[in-house]
């Protein structure tokens, strides 16, 4: 397999912890969301802008505590109620529902209300701003049962934020913020990115003024940089394949990069 | 895989318009100081312009009148006033700035025409003088004409008639009177004006009153030296910057100096000040030309 393939392949964007990469910023907001669990806290808030690794850090959290505690991952959004429920139901009773049959929420709550004091569920859901107004109701009533702990994802835009902030200021959680790498730690990303796999020749290629080059077109977005990366291994594959002439292994290209950016849209010809 | 060629023209595209910006950046960066030079240089002779019609009208300023008669005004007369338009003129005790080259061809036109009529004057009298001459000598040559016709009329006496020897020098025409040469009395025309004048200077270089520059002034605009009278209407004025006199009579001379104009912008703020009806009556004959 081609060299440049394997690092283009490791920035395709996924959610796979494997991948999850420890920067300093991660660490910290992981540590407090740990830490938040063991709170007596009915629900969670986290939120960022879209690929600020918010999905990624529920992935590795599922990840780490899954065999230690009784927690369970929504990570596609489940917009019917029905559904939602029998969800739920099913992960804490361990049980399958048949097809034609239904959870009732006040027989849910009351389930919930006959554990209280011996379980402690947590229950991950991403990608929580599709949910309607009144499945979110009814969220903030299952974990009024004190049974089931809610650790939810938003999406911050410039008009989200402000719903999101509206829709829950009343209630007392924990809100942890994710926000875009810095450009240092942009660097220290794809640096032990590359180094884990290997590519430590690469990851020494790359300058300073490229980490700065591609920060200032993806705003250090998590999945903007694994797109732009993976475009700029792409042609480097391809130069390596067709044209070896071409490429410097010693030396990382600013052409390479610019037609990356070119491909993207961040540059115009 | 990528198309890599599509992308290789398009980083060209890219990099060539890259080149143009830097291009015309660096070919605006390079201009921009050529550019302020010659501004700058624009600006410097149209400075040194203003600096000359400054200069101008400073140098009006001091031919005016001296600084004493508004020695605080005339140091904030830096913005332009028309000479044309009297109404501009600020209320203050000031000379506001005249044209000294209008004002200097005027008096060169009022010389060059006081000249042409004083050789006029002259060509005249010198003619009148010739006529008066020719009359004499043609009066004279009448009177011995006619006195020897009376010559030849008279009646030839006998030496034994009864006429006195007086009577007979009567006949025969010999009586000439001989009229003695009178000593013609020489009036002095020391002009008494001189003589009042000396004792008013003094009098003035004594007490410094403002009263006897004005009447020094006064006198010497009756005389027609209008040169002294303004410049005692002045010294007057020196002492006494209320003195409505002093105004009029500096006015006046400077007016019968040819100065029409200057004459008129002192006139103007001390009227505007004093609201003195003779002032703008003053005015009016001085604009009108029948001072």
């Amino acid at each position: 397999m081609s060299r440049y393939r394997e690092i283009k392949n490791l920035f395709i964007d996924s959610i796979d912890s494997e991948n999850y990469v420890e920067l300093d910023s991660m660490v910290y907001n992981y540590q407090v969301l740990e830490e938040s669990l063991n709170k007596p806290l009915k629900m969670i808030l986290l939120f960022g802008r879209p690929g600020t690794g918010k999905s990624m850090t529920l992935t590795k959290l599922y990840d780490n505590l899954k065999d230690i505690r009784d927690i369970h991952y929504f990570d596609a959004p489940i917009l019917s109620e029905k559904e939602f429920l029998k969800s739920i139901y099913e992960a804490m009773s361990a049980q399958t529902i048949p097809q034609n049959m239904r959870v009732n929420f006040d027989g849910l709550l009351k389930y919930c209300q006959k554990q209280r004091g011996q379980r402690d569920v947590v229950f991950l859901l991403d990608e929580c701003q599709l949910y309607s107004e009144a499945l979110m109701e009814k969220i903030r009533l299952l974990s009024d049962t004190r049974v089931v702990k809610f650790v939810i994802t938003l999406h911050k835009t410039d008009n989200e934020d402000i719903i999101a902030k509206e829709h829950f200021k009343t209630r007392i959680w924990e809100v942890i913020e994710l926000k875009n790498a810095t450009e240092d730690d942009l660097a220290v990303y794809i640096q032990k990115k590359l180094i884990k796999k290997g590519f430590v020749e690469v990851s020494n290629s790359i300058k300073k003024k490229d980490i700065s080059f591609i920060h200032f077109h993806t705003k250090g977005n998590f999945r903007e940089t694994n797109k732009f990366l993976y475009i700029v291994f792409n042609i480097y594959e391809f130069y390596e394949q067709n044209q070896p002439q071409k490429i410097d292994s010693g030396k990382f290209s600013k052409k390479i990069l610019e037609m990356a950016a070119l491909k993207l849209g961040y540059l115009h010809d | 895989m990528i198309n890599t060629v599509e992308l290789e023209k398009r980083w060209l595209r890219y990099k060539t318009k890259i080149f143009r910006s830097l291009f015309f950046i660096l070919f605006f960066v390079i201009s921009i100081p050529y550019l302020s030079y010659y501004l700058f240089q624009q600006y410097t002779l149209l400075i040194e312009k203003d600096k000359n019609i400054s200069k101008i009208e400073v140098q009006n300023e001091r031919l005016t009148v001296k600084d004493e008669l508004a020695p605080k005004v005339e140091k904030k007369i830096v913005k332009e006033v028309s000479v044309l338009d009297v109404n501009d003129v600020v209320l203050a005790p000031s000379i506001p700035i005249i044209d000294f080259n209008k004002e200097k061809m005027i008096d060169e036109e009022i010389e060059a025409k006081n000249r042409k009529d004083e050789q006029s004057r002259a060509e005249r009298q010198r003619a009148y003088h010739q006529k008066v001459a020719k009359r004499k000598a043609l009066a004279k040559k009448r009177a011995l004409k006619k006195k020897s016709k009376n010559k030849r009329k008279l009646v030839k006496a006998k030496s034994s008639s009864a006429l006195s020897s007086n009577e007979l020098k009567v006949v025969n025409g010999n009586d000439v009177k001989h009229y003695a040469k009178e000593d013609i009395k020489k009036i002095n025309f020391h002009s008494s004006t001189n003589n009042y004048m000396e004792i008013m200077r003094r009098k003035f270089e004594q007490d410094k009153n403002p009263r006897e520059a004005i009447l020094i002034a006064k006198a010497y605009y009756k005389a027609g030296n209008y040169v002294e009278s303004e410049k005692w209407a002045l010294s007057a004025n020196e002492l006494d910057k209320d003195s409505k006199e002093s105004w009029f009579l500096f006015a006046k001379s400077k007016a019968k100096l040819g100065k029409r104009r200057e004459a008129i912008n002192i006139l103007v703020p001390y009227y505007k000040k004093s609201k003195l009806a003779e002032a703008k009556e003053l005015i009016n004959d001085i604009k009108s030309g029948s001072l």
